[in-house]
């Protein structure tokens, strides 16, 4: 009996001992890849030059990733990263145990084929993805960047009575 | 719309390229382990652990592909 509450205790202590390496790891990495990408971000708007990127790129598309994209970083790329090392201790602890209760002549080449199989399938899925991500924030960016405009402007505006005009114009965006 | 679709393409791939384990568990399970049943609780759990793995890549990637 005891023999089998001492494995019981073991794997609970491994159990233990692997959710502390992943909040260490999650603790320690998170606050420094918000610093990392923080102090890149800034370095790289800061030395830009006059001319050809603030004319190029609106104000509200820089404010926008300044803000929404690294809140995005601080609250929920932590999570994504905290499942992600769970997913991954999980595949480790599987792929133990299938080595132990099969031969793994057998098993390992068939693992390592559909690992490598997955690999590139990861890295044909992530590309679009990408894209895709970055596709969406430059989509809402035109609606951001007109209304920060029309805000600055909008004594301007109302001097030269064309508020309908910046209205549709804001409309048409929205829509 | 589009980021569904990319959702389900890679889902779908990644689900069939999982039959390569769960086939090949499923056979070495009914053709070449002893039938005694003092191997059945490994039996039980060598299924349970390999037919899990599919979920286990797909919930992996996903996230991967998110963060």
């Amino acid at each position: 009996m005891s023999y089998y509450i001492g494995i019981y205790v073991t794997i609970g202590f491994i159990y233990a001992l692997f959710a502390l390496i992943r909040a260490l790891l999650t603790a320690y990495s998170v606050p420094k890849m918000s610093t990392k990408i923080h102090e890149s971000i800034i370095s790289n708007i800061m030395f830009s030059s006059l001319n050809d990127f603030f004319d190029r790129v609106p104000l509200a598309r820089i404010f926008s990733t300044l803000s929404k994209d690294l809140g995005s970083v601080d609250t929920s790329i932590s999570v994504y990263f905290n499942s992600a090392l769970v997913f991954s201790f999980l595949l480790g602890s599987n792929i133990v145990v299938i080595s132990f209760l099969a031969p793994i002549y057998i098993f390992w080449p068939i693992i390592l084929v559909y690992l490598i199989i997955c690999h590139f399938l990861r890295q044909y899925y992530s590309k679009p993805v990408k894209e895709l991500t970055k596709i969406e924030g430059i989509t809402k960016s035109p609606i951001l960047s007109c209304f920060n405009e029309i805000l600055q402007g909008v004594s301007s505006i109302r001097c030269f009575k064309k508020e309908n005009m910046f209205m549709i114009a804001n409309c048409f965006k929205i829509d | 719309m589009v980021r569904k679709a990319v959702e389900v393409w890679f889902t779908f791939r990644l689900m069939l390229c999982s039959l390569l384990i769960n086939f090949s568990s499923l056979t070495y399970l009914f053709f070449f382990k002893d039938p005694s049943t003092e191997h059945a609780s490994e039996a039980a759990l060598f299924m349970v652990v390999t037919l899990g793995f599919d979920e286990i890549m797909y919930l992996l990637f996903s996230n991967l592909g998110t963060f």
